[in-house]
């Protein structure tokens, strides 16, 4: 009978692993720093999942005379969440690396354009060798500049 | 011997109930058969606007919509497959944000029903009982409205993106950017050449190039390649328009960087109708779709 315990009580912590690695990840840009209430939460907000060290891309599509909040956020296992700001052609505007891992940036833009967001995780320690993946979120709000 | 049995059925049990890190989606049915889901990579995202920030840019002033531009809610009869479905989900929200947009409650109610009803049909579990509530006690309050629809539009996403469907998103974006086109260019019917919404119009370039992207990774599949090529024509059309390209100069000015920049568009009433035609035979192929 013990053992049939301590067998079920296994089975049930490799369970909840288990849970943990399929968790939803696509609310976790809630988590972000959040904007004060001028701004409205963009339809590209987003959540998702990266592994230590990983790196994502994000495609921005920005209107013109507005003012855009992006904040980032990650899981406390990706380590400090490195942002660099591209512009489409690729030129660095931004990088948050030189900045303390600052979460969060303002912009205002004069014209439509795209822009790309690189997410990059930079952990301290790196925990394991497999590419388990963690949550990790952006939240773009606007404003209107009229 | 019933401790060995028991031991057994709690491995069995367990080995059943073991969840998947991947979800078995029911896919689309495109065409005539049933593609099996594959796992995304989810390393680069094309993220766009949603349909009420779209609204709100093209229709800057909140003009009132006349409600017979927006796609029938009887048309949802149609929508037999998932793909026309998606589509139309997306068509009606972008109609939903427009309705929002210029405070026109009285027609909302029935846009958020066949918003939901096509949610159902596509197994997207999103009108919760609580928005369900406030979907009828608020509809007479147009921030309320706003507010709920952008809800809705969350909830579809986030439930898509927690499901790694991206297929599904592409459809139902590609609805409702071809649908806030077609009011823009409905309620702006007149051509000039310094008309600020047709300038609008053109921006929306960005968008479509980032809808293109994401369903050329599904191209081969028919009904996707149906909606690609639709919106590819329009892209060949937004492309003929000249422009002035200015560089982009990026300033940092107390902590917020500024993106500064002019860019003049030249465009042609040869232009303005190419574009409306097509903006105009890609709706009606999406609405009519079964």
């Amino acid at each position: 009978m013990k053992n049939i315990i301590k067998i079920s009580l296994l089975l049930l912590i490799l369970q909840s692993f288990n849970y943990l690695y399929s968790q939803d990840c696509s609310d976790y840009y809630t988590k972000c720093k959040q904007p004060s209430k001028i701004f409205e939460k963009s339809g590209m907000s987003r959540g998702f999942k990266i592994s230590q060290g990983d790196s994502s891309e994000i495609n921005l599509n920005l209107y013109a005379n507005r003012t855009y909040y992006i904040s980032i956020t990650g899981d406390e296992i990706l380590g400090n969440i490195q942002l660099i700001l591209l512009s489409a052609e690729g030129d660095i505007i931004y990088d948050n690396s030189v900045d303390e891992f600052k979460q969060f940036i303002v912009m205002t833009t004069e014209i439509a354009t795209q822009l790309k967001l690189q997410i990059i995780s930079q952990p301290e320690v790196y925990e394991n060798q497999s590419k388990t993946k963690y949550c990790a979120g952006v939240y773009v709000a606007y404003t209107s500049n009229k | 011997m019933k401790r060995k049995y028991l031991l057994l059925l709690l491995i069995i049990v367990f080995f059943s109930c073991k969840q998947n890190t991947k979800v078995e989606n029911n896919e689309l049915n495109l065409g005539t058969e049933n593609e099996e889901f594959e796992e995304q990579i989810n390393d680069v995202y094309y993220l766009i606007p949603s349909p009420y920030e779209i609204a709100e840019y093209l229709n800057e002033n909140h003009d009132k919509i006349n409600s017979s531009v927006l796609n029938s809610v009887t048309n949802i009869k149609k929508y037999q497959f998932r793909t026309s479905q998606a589509l139309n989900l997306g068509v009606y929200s972008a109609d939903l944000s427009y309705l929002a947009l210029s405070g026109d409650y009285s027609n909302a109610n029935e846009y958020f029903e066949v918003i939901g009803n096509l949610c159902n049909e596509l197994q997207i579990p999103v009108i919760e009982d609580d928005l369900l509530k406030r979907i009828n006690n608020n509809l007479k309050n147009a921030d309320s409205l706003q507010s709920i629809s952008n809800e809705l539009y969350f909830n579809i996403v986030g439930f898509l993106n927690n499901n790694q469907n991206d297929k599904l998103f592409a459809l139902i974006a590609s609805g409702f950017f071809i649908e806030s086109l077609y009011i823009s260019i409905s309620i702006e019917d007149k051509f000039s050449e310094d008309n600020k919404i047709l300038q609008r119009i053109y921006e929306q370039n960005f968008i479509l190039s980032s809808l293109l992207t994401i369903l050329s990774k599904y191209s081969e599949y028919k009904d996707i390649n149906i909606i690609y090529q639709n919106l590819e024509s329009l892209n060949i059309e937004f492309k003929k328009i000249n422009y002035s390209k200015t560089k982009k100069t990026y300033i940092s000015v107390n902590d917020t960087i500024m993106i500064k920049g002019e860019r003049e568009i030249s465009l042609t009433d040869e232009n303005y109708k190419s574009i409306k035609n097509q903006i105009q035979n890609s709706r009606n192929n999406f609405i009519n779709l079964n």
